[in-house]
């Protein structure tokens, strides 16, 4: 996941993949579950990182655009 | 008189028709099951910041992975990737993901829109990302 600037192209940030191993041997059910569960944490951070980095962009516009 | 056994024939031909048909829709077909991805996500939502417009672009993905099927793979045969026959998820998940990430970026109002390309407006920033592979391993 990368978020840039649409003017410049510029890279702000780019975020880990989300990767999931402990949930081998387990029923679809819940897999989906332990999937839908990590998935909610990924986004969370995620949504965390963007806010932060359009957050400190406010203050150095020239840099980030 | 004559028409009666040609009308007997008919009559009997249209029963085994009837008992072919009923035979082969006796045996029960599996059900389809569907999954849907609904993260139960918490953010704060931010004092307003007026960042301008985030699109969201699409989560880019390929293959099985753009597709609604759950696929796995087993260890002991680790190139070959399966896929279930009943078991399908809802939307693809790469398409799941974003709407779940769209609705998170708003409830944490992290700019003064968020946007998707079906919005066609220009945005100051762009989120986008890829979704290589979903698969359950099996040992």
């Amino acid at each position: 996941m990368s978020l840039v600037s649409a003017q410049t192209r510029k890279m702000l940030f780019q975020r880990r993949y989300l990767e999931i191993q402990d949930i081998r041997d387990k029923s679809i059910n819940q897999v989906v579950y332990a999937f839908d569960q990590a998935l909610a944490r990924f986004i969370e951070n995620s949504v965390e990182d963007v806010g932060k980095t359009l957050r400190d962009c406010q203050s150095r516009i020239p840099e980030c655009r | 008189m004559s028409s009666c056994p040609r009308q007997a024939n008919r009559i009997l031909t249209l029963i085994c028709a009837t008992l072919a048909f009923s035979g082969c829709s006796s045996g029960r077909s599996p059900q389809d099951r569907f999954y849907r991805l609904v993260p139960e996500i918490h953010v704060q939502a931010n004092s307003k910041v007026s960042a301008g417009t985030i699109m969201v672009s699409h989560l880019s993905s390929r293959g099985f992975t753009g597709g609604r099927r759950i696929v796995f793979r087993n260890k002991s045969h680790q190139f070959r990737v399966q896929r279930y026959a009943y078991e399908l998820w809802v939307e693809p998940p790469a398409t799941m993901i974003h709407d779940a990430l769209v609705k998170a970026l708003h409830a944490a109002a992290v700019a003064d829109y968020v946007i998707t390309p079906v919005d066609r407006a220009n945005a100051e920033w762009v989120l986008s990302g890829s979704l290589f592979r979903a698969e359950y391993l099996i040992d």
